[in-house]
């Protein structure tokens, strides 16, 4: 089994190598052997309903969550418990939340320059010089140097990306970036998620957008009761799902 | 209870209404009753007052303060004594106030983070100790808990002759094998850094070299010199070296997990400690004596600390001293241009430190630089009392008084900081993770100063009540303001003058505190729309 | 894991269905259960375990070292004889009832709270009850079966003499005992041996053999002393003024020749007679030597009786160390009673009643003390037979706890009957009331006045009503008694003013809500002593009838003013919580101002501060501590005062200790029903139906 998905077809090293996670929440069985390689530049993106572990499975991947059982591999770092190997891989991914987080003491561009200064060392001219560039490319670039507070969710979602992408990670986790925002905002934010995925950044992003999967994904995984029901193309995906939960899950939200 | 059934009553239909039914007016006239019932009863009080002074010919004024006070204190600067004035003695009392809560409110603050944090450790045993002890501190009388720190504690300290000493004096050699060590780690250090995933090769170095200078430090302090004889026919050096074969063995061959690299490396370096030890190779032989001579000395006398003076040599550790430092300085502005050029994090705040440290001992075995006066033989346990002479005294009184209020304050704290840090969303702590923050960075760039908008009100209440438990100092006889003012009052007769005076230094303290703490809040308020 | 159909080709043209069902498993041992409990919390990292052995290194040793402080070292007595003081200060013998009444009323109350607010589960009744049969039974069990240690005491003409103190044996030992007691006394020769021996007697010894004992030690010590100097000499690690001292302080060391030998310890012959105390009449009569059997007697009666202890031969030198069983240290205590009340309701003079207590048990009798030669005999009293060495577990236990257990348990009967009565009369009251839609209405009733009549209540039978009850002298209240009086009255006496402060500064008009922020203010800004210390001074000032005032009275005047001004920033604090529009919704009904505040706004900030309220509960009691300094004997100033008696001069640890738990129990417990109270919301109700 294992043997078979490594030697699947892939162009160059996976990003991500995780093998038959399992994660138990006390005596609850959340992850169930979960297997899944996601390839350089690829971006997947992960539905199900809720509490099918899609959300836990994602922040199992920079160790918000601490699995069990199984290997996570993350460009080449072996997650395990080796403090340096997980501020490694944290460095490597850079990850979105459903409720922003930003840091509601700082401005937006002291949340931006806050990771690169402290955790790579890079002097505070660098870290605004890029923080301002970010902006600019999430589209907000004259709210430098207000407090999250006075900005609108999708303002926020998106100086949270900028946040993320400020540490140059290789992979992007989004988990329900659009859930915690008003419906007028979500095109905004999903806007500036599309542009990123066009740029060839590694992405894995849990969503209930469908029509933002059918168009940006390159491949869809499909979570019920914590293990990976179906995984395919869009397309495919939306098309011509075999597994029953798949099709019943896709007639409740189509 | 119901409203009660309304009459019906009149519309009110006049623009003007009777002055008895206007509001304003009632309000006015109900206001200046008030006013002048309470004029009259503090005018009342108050003349009666004066009139029993009167009589005892005590009319209060405050020119007894140029008065001869006549007594000494305990805990005084140089220059008061019993031929100074009441109001030179209130400014001594003063002043002693002012150091404790100065000094408590620093503390204070310390171990109360320190405890809120330990409130909220991990640690199943950490937390639960601390909060035990805080529940015991918020839940029994301060003033029982003076009593304690200083009949207790304080006077079951050692005599002055037999005092606690840190470091206790002795004389230190420095062996050579010291010198070995470092070179050791340094070596390995170098081999081991940047290694991320070669975990078998770093844990074998680091774990090995551990248990050798471990193994190597426990047999030259417990055992015997001469047992490092060589010989190996030595039964029981042969039964050690196949304990420890057999021990390696085990490791080997029966432990296969991540911990199987590391306790090779711990069984392998015991034994080669044990051989270079037992073969000489590792010398005993001590290149310099360093006397060690205490610092503190804490006895039933207090915190004694002995005064060290430069000797003519001095000027030669400090030349050292200063290339030390100035060797740290381009040390850490080399490494910090590394760090900025390459993205690579360096230890600068580890090294710099540790060059300057290394030039300071080397300096001070070649040189010894100071001269010391030993307080037991310099200072007769009456000197201390009297005057100190070569040396520097914080009376047992201050020491009980200072613990007490602030780990007292502290209890409380602890809980305020608790409360703080868990008032903060957990999702701030998952996005500060997320970054790649260390634990140590999320809590201060993030954790902390959103928590301190939640801590600080209260946190003020407690650094209020701090300063005005301070006037506890009577149950342990520290000469504070409210014990110096009741001699004074006691003395004179000037009771009314001597509590004012008490209570207008009370109430400035507590406004100067509540004003710094009101402007540093104002500096942590959150910015929303 | 069986059918995972990969048929990615080509990149992902088609899909990866897993019909596979993995099994939901039951998580690895370390994930759940207690080893991942342990795991979790005590040995996360490596920084964790390394401060979880920190820490249990530090806990285990302070706690071992307590415990075998508390059990080896620790007088306890000077809490079991000083109970009474700690608990009602010098409180009349005769008006004693009144407390128990009060206690019992206070209990009875207690339990209907219980049963109306918080049903008591059946575990707390279960351990209650278990404890109290456990204090019950241990008590009696080790006065019967752990037996007493034997008492040693010197006989001889010799004095006695090490370093400063001398002391010649007595000839007569008086003592009190039970009828049916055995009393034997025989030579102590397994101490007699050598030096070694001799410095291992422990137990109670009277003054002389305690000077034979510790003459011996010190020689041994002595000795040890000089070889650990001079091997701390042959190093060659002390600075110039180490050695220096070293040498001088062996100098001055010198062994003293063998103690068994300089007083010829049980060589002499030694004559013993034990006599009735009241008749004199010999009871045993007998001559011990070395290796002779006991002398026995049984007692026959309770009360005095008298030692004798002469050697056979006046003229013999040399000292013996006896081992008497049955005899233990005794206490003096004097009562005062009060006397009736004169025409003008002035207490008349008092008299004083002369008890003796035997330690070990509790046995107290009131028969004078012997005087054979026209003297008192000279007795047991704790101070001249003091407990040598670290108390033994048995000794301990035999010591300590049973005496502290005796004096302890009918009070805490009283307590538990009186509240399991008002716990079931709850349900009476209910049951024979008239039938209401409401449950527990009348129950609720009645527990809700006699809690706001509780204070009343109190107040009256400690000091007394009028003619009913003479009044009691205020400076003969003290301990516990004490500091739950100042705290109840003063919370109940601040409660008008310091609501009226509330409502003065929240008011409209100026000149009202400036003086209640002065007021309120100025009093948080000094310390609770300067008030007190006004009391005390001005006071008597103002008016010279207030200078006849009884120190209590100024002290509760000063904590009401003081607590008031905090209970006023409380309630302003919950006034500010109430939402606006309950107040306009009120005007808009046309209530007036006041009813607004009585019926709408106050109730309901009463119930958003019970927290705050039972904080500030808690802080006063802490605080009434303070009247120490002024001279009152509360708990803490009793605690203060007992440690200068003679007997148990200095044994601060165990007294503070002790106090300590109380301030710690009672205030702990206000907390923890408060935080249930909350929880269950029943205290809210209370509250805003209420007050």
């Amino acid at each position: 089994m294992i043997d078979q998905q490594q030697t699947s077809p892939s162009n160059g090293e996976p990003m991500i190598i995780c093998r038959q996670i399992n994660k138990w929440f006390g005596e609850f069985h959340v992850l169930r052997d979960v297997s899944v390689e996601v390839a350089p530049q690829e971006v997947v993106v992960v539905i199900g309903p809720s509490g099918s572990g899609k959300s836990t499975f994602i922040r199992c991947i920079n160790r918000l969550e601490e699995h069990q059982e199984g290997t996570i591999i993350v460009d080449g770092i072996e997650l395990g418990n080796d403090l340096r190997n997980i501020a490694a891989i944290r460095r490597e991914i850079g990850m979105v939340f459903q409720q922003f987080n930003l840091f509601p003491h700082k401005t937006v561009l002291e949340n931006i320059t806050l990771a690169p200064m402290k955790v790579r060392h890079t002097s505070r001219d660098k870290a605004e010089a890029k923080a301002k560039e970010l902006l600019a490319r999430v589209g907000i670039p004259e709210q430098a140097d207000k407090y999250p507070g006075q900005l609108s969710g999708g303002q926020q979602q998106r100086v949270a990306i900028a946040r993320a992408l400020a540490m140059e990670p290789k992979i992007m986790l989004f988990d329900e970036p659009t859930s915690a925002l008003d419906p007028e905002m979500i095109k905004e934010v999903l806007d500036v998620m599309k542009e990123l995925a066009r740029s060839g950044m590694t992405m894995l992003v849990v969503t209930h957008e469908m029509s933002f999967a059918r168009e940006v994904a390159d491949r869809i995984l499909f979570f019920d009761q914590g293990r990976i029901v179906e995984q395919g193309t869009p397309q495919y995906f939306f098309e011509e799902a075999q597994h029953p939960r798949t099709k019943l899950f896709l007639s409740q939200i189509l | 209870m119901t409203a009660d059934p309304a009459p019906t009553r009149p519309l009110a239909s006049t623009p003007l209404p009777a002055f008895f039914r206007d509001v304003r007016v009632l309000n006015t006239i109900g206001q200046i009753v008030f006013a002048v019932i309470l004029v009259a009863l503090v005018a009342a009080v108050w003349t009666s007052i004066l009139a029993s002074l009167r009589a005892k010919n005590l009319t209060p004024n405050i020119d007894f303060l140029g008065n001869r006070a006549g007594f000494d204190i305990s805990e005084r600067p140089a220059w008061y004594s019993s031929n100074n004035s009441y109001g030179d003695a209130f400014r001594v009392g003063v002043e002693n106030s002012l150091r404790i809560i100065a000094l408590g409110l620093v503390l204070t603050t310390i171990f109360g983070i320190l405890g809120g944090i330990f409130l909220l450790s991990s640690n199943w045993l950490v937390r639960t100790i601390t909060r035990a002890v805080v529940e015991v501190l918020r839940n029994t009388p301060l003033l029982v808990q003076l009593i304690a720190w200083y009949f207790v504690v304080m006077l079951s300290l050692p005599l002055f002759q037999e005092a606690l000493s840190v470091p206790q004096e002795s004389i230190l050699p420095l062996s050579v094998r010291w010198g070995l060590y470092l070179i050791a780690i340094g070596a390995v250090w170098l081999l081991t850094r940047g290694t991320l995933s070669d975990v078998p090769r770093r844990a074998l170095l680091r774990n090995g070299l551990i248990a050798a200078i471990v193994v190597i430090e426990i047999v030259f302090r417990w055992l015997p010199g001469q047992f490092a004889s060589a010989r190996l026919d030595n039964p029981l050096f042969l039964s050690y070296l196949v304990i420890s074969i057999g021990l390696i063995a085990a490791v080997w061959f029966l432990i296969h997990s991540v911990f199987r690299w590391r306790l090779f490396g711990l069984a392998i370096g015991q034994l080669l400690g044990g051989l270079l030890f037992y073969f000489g190779i590792i010398p005993n032989s001590a290149v310099a004596r360093i006397e060690v001579y205490p610092a503190v000395l804490l006895s039933k006398r207090g915190l004694v600390f002995p005064d060290i003076l430069p000797t003519e040599q001095f000027g030669g550790w400090a030349v050292l001293m200063l290339i030390g430092l100035v060797l740290a300085a381009i040390l850490w502005v080399y490494l910090g241009h590394i760090t900025e050029t390459t993205a690579r994090p360096t230890q600068r705040a580890l090294f710099a430190p540790l060059l300057i440290a290394g030039f300071a001992i080397i300096g001070f075995i070649i040189f010894s630089p100071f001269l010391y006066f030993p307080p037991a033989q310099k200072i007769s346990p009456a000197g201390i009392v009297s005057g100190l002479a070569h040396g520097t005294q914080i009376t047992p009184e201050y020491m009980a008084l200072l613990l007490g209020l602030v780990i007292y304050t502290a209890a409380f704290i602890a809980e305020i900081v608790r409360a703080g840090i868990l008032a903060v969303p957990p999702g701030q702590v998952e996005a500060a993770r997320a970054l790649g923050l260390s634990t140590n960075q999320t809590l201060g760039s993030v954790i902390m100063p959103q928590a301190l908008r939640v801590i600080i009100p209260p946190l003020g209440n407690q650094y209020l009540n701090l300063a005005k438990n301070s006037s506890l100092a009577i149950a342990v006889a520290y000469a504070d303001l409210v014990l110096v003012t009741q001699t004074v009052m006691n003395q004179s007769g000037q009771s009314v003058t001597g509590i004012t005076m008490i209570m207008l230094t009370y109430l400035v303290i507590s406004l100067v505190i509540s004003a710094l703490v009101n402007g540093v809040n104002r500096r942590f308020k959150i910015v929303t729309r | 894991m069986a059918t995972i159909s990969d048929s990615r080709s080509g990149g992902l043209a088609r899909s990866v269905v897993n019909y596979d069902e993995p099994p939901v498993k039951s998580p690895p041992l370390l994930a759940v259960g207690p080893l991942a409990w342990v795991r979790r919390n005590l040995f996360h990292s490596w920084f964790d375990t390394i401060l979880t052995l920190v820490s249990a290194v530090v806990i285990i040793s302070v706690l071992s070292s307590f415990v075998a402080w508390a059990i080896g070292q620790a007088n306890w007595a000077v809490v079991t004889f000083n109970m009474r003081l700690l608990m009602l200060g010098r409180f009349p013998v005769d008006a004693e009832w009144r407390v128990a009444l009060l206690t019992a009323i206070g209990a009875f109350a207690v339990g209907m709270s219980l049963a109306v607010w918080l049903r008591v589960s059946r575990t707390i009744v279960l351990i209650v009850t278990l404890s109290l049969a456990f204090i019950f039974i241990s008590a009696s069990l080790i006065t019967a079966y752990v037996p007493q240690s034997p008492s040693y005491v010197a006989a001889g003409n010799n004095e006695i003499v090490y370093s400063a103190s001398n002391e010649t044996p007595q000839a007569q030992l008086g003592f009190i005992a039970k009828a049916g007691e055995t009393v034997s006394v025989r030579m102590a020769d397994q101490y007699a041996a050598n030096d070694p021996s001799l410095s291992g007697v422990y137990g109670f010894s009277d003054k002389a053999a305690a000077l034979l004992a510790n003459a011996a030690a010190n020689r041994l010590d002595t000795a040890a002393r000089i070889e650990s100097f001079k091997a701390q000499l042959s190093s060659d690690l002390l600075t110039t003024g180490q050695r220096a001292r070293l040498n001088t302080q062996l100098a001055k060391l010198e062994v003293p020749p063998a103690i068994t030998e300089t007083y010829t310890l049980n060589q002499t012959p030694i004559k013993i007679r034990i006599l009735r105390g009241t008749t004199l009449e010999a009871l045993a009569t007998g001559t011990l030597t070395t290796g002779a059997p006991a002398i026995k007697v049984t007692l026959p009666a309770d009360g005095w009786y008298v030692l004798e202890k002469i050697p056979a031969d006046s003229e013999a030198k040399g000292a013996a160390l006896l081992e008497v069983g049955g005899i233990s240290p005794i206490l003096e205590r004097s009562f005062t009673v009060s006397g009736d009340l004169d025409a003008g309701g002035n207490i008349t003079a008092t008299s004083r009643v002369s008890q003796y207590i035997r330690v070990t048990d509790n046995f107290t009798t009131q028969e004078i003390r012997p005087a054979p030669d026209d003297k008192n005999v000279p007795m047991a009293i704790l101070i001249d037979n003091a407990y040598r060495g670290n108390h033994t577990f048995p000794d301990f236990l035999r010591l300590f706890v049973a005496p502290f257990f005796d004096v302890i348990k009918v009070p805490l009967l009283i307590i538990l009957i009186a509240t399991v009565i008002g716990y079931i009369s709850a349900d009476l009251i209910d049951r024979f009331a008239p039938p209401s839609q409401k449950k527990q209405r009348t129950s609720r009733r009645v527990v809700t006045w006699l809690l706001i009549a509780f204070p009343v209540i109190m107040f009256g039978l400690v000091y007394g009503v009028g003619n009913v009850l003479p009044l009691t002298d205020t400076r003969r209240w003290g301990g516990l008694l004490l500091t739950i009086m100042l705290t109840v009255v003063a919370i109940i006496a601040s409660f008008p003013l310091g609501v009226a402060l509330a409502l003065g500064r929240r008011s409209d008009l100026p000149v009202i809500s400036v003086a209640s922020t002065i007021y309120i203010e100025i009093i948080r800004g000094v310390p609770l002593i300067t008030v007190l210390f006004m009391a005390q001074l001005l006071l008597p000032l103002v008016n010279p009838s207030l200078a006849e005032m009884p120190n209590v009275f100024r002290a509760m005047i000063a904590i009401t003013l003081f607590n008031a001004a905090y209970l006023a920033e409380n309630v302003r604090g919950g006034l500010q919580a109430i939402p606006y529009g309950q107040q306009e919704a009120a005007k808009a009904l046309g209530l007036n101002s006041w009813q607004i505040t009585m019926n709408i706004t106050l109730p309901q900030a009463l119930r958003v501060i019970f927290p705050a309220l039972v904080g500030m509960v808690i802080s006063l009691f802490k605080d009434t501590s303070l009247v120490t300094i002024v001279g009152l004997l509360d708990l803490t100033g009793t605690a203060q005062n007992i440690v200068t008696q003679t007997e148990f001069l200095g044994l601060r640890r165990e007294t503070l200790l002790f106090i300590t738990l109380l301030y710690f129990g009672i205030s702990y417990v206000i907390a923890g029903v408060s935080r249930r109270i909350e929880t269950s919301g029943a205290g809210a109700t209370l509250l805003a139906r209420k007050i």
